[in-house]
């Protein structure tokens, strides 16, 4: 079976990612690792895109979780918009 | 390419207008269908975009797995992530079911430019293209 679901590719991704933190933490300190859930093949690069872009090129089809090495998450959002029901309605919608 | 926009009155906090900076951007899919979409300009925003659930239905995005992202509260949460394409451009897209927001990443070597006021111009004007 393969992950499909956020809450699987997280858990998945996060054991994988273990695995090879303490190698990650000596040798790609600050680097993005993506890694394919379902496969456990990974790429390094220094943003998400570029090692993204390299493992479904290998990997077509990945299902992917990404860590930024040495870092708690591998992107920032400044406001709380991950819990914003209601939003079209104050603002009007998407598009 | 330069990206224009305008700021927009958002709503009232009492007296205070809250404004944001808009501008519009066509996304692609895989396939090269666009769609224009209106966004907001956000800084505090690490990634290219993020886009609400029925844009991304609309593009038909195939999704390529999650990510976190750290809240300023320093809560932490995951989104789903997509592959999308701007001038031709791969980008990651983020599903997040809020106003589309544009990015950090997304002006990254570019000169970003707000009046800031109800009405006013917003420009993202790649480096390379300045005079």
């Amino acid at each position: 079976m393969t992950a499909q679901n956020k809450t699987e590719v997280a858990r998945l991704g996060r054991e994988i990612y273990e695995s090879m933190r303490a190698d990650m933490e000596a040798n790609e300190w600050g680097r993005m690792v993506v890694i394919d859930v379902n496969s456990g093949d990974y790429e390094v690069a220094d943003d998400d895109l570029t090692a993204l872009l390299r493992l479904i090129d290998r990997r077509p089809g990945a299902m992917t979780w990404g860590e930024r090495v040495g870092y708690r998450a591998p992107y920032y959002l400044n406001r709380n918009y991950l819990h914003d029901p209601g939003w079209q309605n104050k603002q009007g919608g998407a598009k | 390419m330069i990206i224009e926009g305008t700021v927009e009155l958002a709503g009232m906090l009492g007296t205070v207008p809250i404004l944001k900076p808009r501008v519009s951007v066509s996304v692609a899919n895989i396939n090269g269908v666009h769609l224009n979409v209106m966004f907001t300009v956000d800084t505090g925003f690490t990634g290219y975009l993020t886009l609400p659930p029925d844009v991304i239905r609309e593009l038909d995005m195939e999704r390529l797995g999650s990510r976190t992202f750290r809240l300023a509260n320093d809560a932490e949460g995951e989104t789903d992530l997509y592959l999308a394409f701007f001038e031709s451009a791969p980008i990651i897209a983020h599903q997040i079911d809020a106003e589309p927001l544009l990015g950090a990443a997304m002006m990254n070597e570019c000169r970003l430019t707000v009046d800031f006021w109800e009405g006013g111009r917003v420009t993202i004007e790649p480096r390379a293209e300045l005079l």
